[in-house]
């Protein structure tokens, strides 16, 4: 599903991902971790075909980001980690925006902002303008637009920060329920409990070199995530 | 702390003044020099429209012995000028800057906090006051002595920036009050401005009348005056150095000043932090139309223009100002056809008003702010799938979309009501749309050289980005260009010869701006 294959992504003088190269398959929950600046954004922006590279290739179900971007990007779906959204824009403006980007179905697409935002209890929200939202319920809306046109593959960048225990539950479970239907997800977290609990396969990234990746099992072996973490952290410093 | 704050307000004042927030680089002297220059050049053209006031009532004025009423009206003018120029600056820097929680959660007081917001007013009032005392001691016949020199200081610069910082800071604070209650907080903004604009305006238009009025009248202007002493203080002040009551102005000044003060700081944490106590207004669901993703990014930027009232007010004005135009020209328009009168004006009569529609034209100002209002969501138009070229393009249409139609409706009414034919017509018809068109290309062109995506609020991306200054200035400099060529070439060419040059002209740059876009432009957005 997304094949990245030795990325390099400088800014300047300094390589910020160097020579990255990982394979996500359909159905898998890879989780993405790593210190701050360590080149997590700048790689799932990558992949979203927001930010160019240099060097290396990507692949979205075997097209090329950099040769047929739009192909693309009408197969995923990308929430940074900070939702900044079009705060002039009603919530329920934003997502028909979203659905006619995407040219989801007008009836398919009520359906599926049904069913979301009542799941995630911000249907009474929506005709407010988003400047008036939380940064919770602005995260919410970024996972219903997310949803909306049921994209193969997920990009998310701290998809749990903001939301409240529930939500992150539910949007745990449509993780899961999207890889059972044969999606999968790409996500960066600095919450090892939880990528421990959720993920199949896990990399572990430091100043922008890989330094571990594989399943769970391969990358922690019997100790827990968090340690085998800190370990590579201080082996690689 | 408070000057911490201080020094953090002037820094920002001045890195937008030389365009150094719109880049994380250090800016480099010439682009200093260049920023600088634009900011000087706005305020020399402000300057040049109230000097023609100024020489005209000068001589008059001071062969009436009325030193003091002109003096009283420069102030009345500095104060106008101040308010219209302040009053939003003051609602959206008091409360309603993106920092007011982050300075709120610091070990800082918040009169501080306050202070070095109003310390910003007061300083940005002082710049306004430039281009009306300059004139006005420009074309002031008469002497004035040292304490007349330091009435005028003390009277421009300390006592009238003070009032308006009371006024603009309370004014600001009922129109941020009011729009937080509303539910169309644009379209409260929008008539207030309206409004305020209106106001000085009709001030403006009846400036000659009220003026012929006032020298006619003035024996007992003196007497009626009283009720706005300070006015006439102020003119005696300069002209007659009379300080005292001035002084007593000056310490009623900063009384009211405290007063105010004391005020706002009492109600600043609860208006900075207030959410908007509109009602609610529930979702009712409903099935939505379907439009193709080219439609859906012209929505959105529609949206976008109605959703930002300092977009609104200042890039579409034009267009407003546009029908306005051809709503009078049908209304009085024909007071214009007996304009004979005037020898040299009359046969050229056609061909002054296409270029007054054509300088109409190049007022409107849509693209040139329109990238760096993307702000920190230009990842989300770049990680959907459409083409940075659409992108770019629902910014050039909606442009388009707004401009063309106002000025083609204008053209007709000039049509109808001026009896355009021949060739004149067709400038009429092409000329408009064209300059349009050049000032959309232009905008989105400057927009890509010089984004600006550190504001703090949508004013600052509205108003102060380097490329708004940019086109306005080349689209005003391309709609003067014609007279120009006239005046110089006029005895071997003809207005219309001129006219089609301009056009073809237009056409040339359109073209050159439109390849630029589509292939350098669109990388260039890419890379944002």
């Amino acid at each position: 599903m997304l094949t990245i294959e030795h990325l390099t992504k400088s800014y300047g003088d300094k390589k910020a991902v160097d020579n990255l190269s990982l394979h996500i398959a359909p159905g898998e929950i890879y989780g993405f971790i790593g210190h701050n600046g360590a080149g997590k954004t700048t790689t799932l922006k990558a992949c979203a075909g927001i930010l160019p590279f240099e060097e290396g290739q990507i692949r979205i179900g075997g097209l090329d980001i950099q040769a047929d971007p739009l192909a693309c990007k009408q197969q995923m779906a990308y929430i940074p980690d900070n939702p900044d959204l079009y705060e002039f824009m009603t919530g329920i403006r934003f997502l028909n925006f979203i659905g006619d980007v995407f040219r989801v179905e007008p009836t398919v697409r009520r359906e599926r902002i049904h069913t979301y935002a009542e799941m995630l209890g911000i249907e009474g929200d929506l005709a407010q303008p988003i400047s008036a939202f939380s940064h919770g319920m602005k995260q919410k809306l970024a996972l219903i637009a997310a949803w909306i046109h049921e994209p193969k593959l997920i990009l998310m960048d701290e998809p749990f920060v903001g939301l409240d225990p529930k939500a992150a539950h539910l949007l745990k479970e449509l993780m899961h329920e999207h890889c059972r239907k044969g999606g999968a997800i790409f996500f960066s977290t600095h919450v090892l409990d939880v990528a421990e609990k959720l993920c199949d396969k896990v990399a572990i990234i430091k100043e922008g070199r890989l330094v571990a990746s594989g399943s769970m099992q391969e990358v922690k072996g019997n100790a827990s995530l968090e340690d085998v973490f800190l370990e590579l952290e201080d082996d690689h410093a | 702390m408070l000057k911490v704050l201080l020094k953090n307000r002037l820094e920002a004042l001045l890195s937008v003044l030389t365009g150094a927030s719109r880049t994380k680089k250090a800016q480099s002297k010439g682009k200093l020099i260049g920023f600088a220059a634009l900011m000087i050049l706005s305020l020399v053209s402000i300057g040049t429209l109230f000097s023609r006031i100024f020489e005209v009532i000068g001589p008059a004025f001071h062969w009436a012995g009325l030193g003091w009423l002109y003096f009283a009206l420069a102030a009345v003018i500095t104060f106008g000028l101040m308010l219209v120029g302040n009053v939003f600056v003051a609602k959206s820097q008091l409360y309603e800057a993106k920092d007011n929680d982050l300075l709120l959660s610091m070990p800082i007081k918040p009169i501080h906090i306050l202070l070095s917001r109003l310390f910003l007013l007061l300083v940005l009032a002082e710049v306004l006051a430039l281009p009306v005392v300059i004139p006005a001691m420009l074309y002031w016949p008469g002497s004035v002595g040292v304490p007349g020199w330091v009435a005028l200081i003390l009277s421009f610069f300390v006592i009238l920036p003070l009032l308006n910082l009371v006024v603009s800071s309370l004014l600001g604070w009922l129109i941020h009050l009011a729009s937080a209650r509303a539910r169309n907080k644009s379209l409260i903004t929008l008539v207030i401005s309206l409004a305020f604009l209106g106001g000085y305006m009709y001030f403006s238009f009846r400036m000659n009348s009220m003026l012929t009025s006032l020298v006619e009248n003035h024996e007992g202007l003196e007497k009626s005056l009283g009720a706005v002493a300070p006015l006439v203080w102020i003119g005696k002040a300069v002209t007659q150095g009379e300080l005292l009551p001035l002084l007593l102005l000056l310490a009623a000044s900063l009384a009211l000043g405290v007063l105010a003060l004391l005020l706002l700081s009492r109600t600043f944490i609860r208006t900075a932090t207030a959410r908007g106590t509109g009602a609610k207004k529930r979702y009712v669901e409903r099935t939505a139309r379907a439009h193709s993703p080219r439609a859906a990014l012209l929505i959105q930027e529609l949206r976008r223009l109605w959703g930002l009232p300092a977009y609104l007010l200042n890039g579409g004005l034009g267009v407003f100002f546009v029908v306005l135009a051809a709503v009078a020209l049908l209304v009085k328009g024909k007071a214009l056809t007996g304009m004979p009168e005037w020898p040299y004006i009359a046969p050229l009569l056609q061909s002054i008003f296409v270029v007054a529609a054509c300088f109409m034209a190049v007022t409107i100002i849509l693209t040139a702010p329109s990238i760096s209002l993307e702000g920190k969501s230009l990842w989300l138009p770049k990680s959907l799938p459409v083409s940075s070229w659409d992108i770019l393009q629902a910014k050039l249409r909606l442009h388009l979309l707004l401009a063309v139609p106002a000025l083609l409706l204008c053209s007709t009414v000039m049509a109808l009501v001026l009896g355009y034919k021949g060739l004149t017509l067709v400038l009429l018809f092409a000329l408009p749309p064209a300059y349009a068109l050049f000032s959309a290309l232009l905008g989105l062109f400057e927009n890509l050289r010089h984004p600006n995506f550190n504001w703090v609020n949508e004013t600052q991306a509205v108003k102060s980005g380097a490329s708004v200054m940019i086109t306005m200035f080349v689209g005003m400099g391309m709609s003067a260009l014609p007279v120009l060529v006239y005046a110089l070439l006029g005895d071997y060419i003809s207005m219309e010869a001129v006219g089609f040059g301009m056009l073809g002209l237009l056409l040339v740059l359109c073209a050159l701006l439109y390849l630029w876009l589509r292939k350098k432009g669109t990388r260039i957005f890419d890379a944002l």
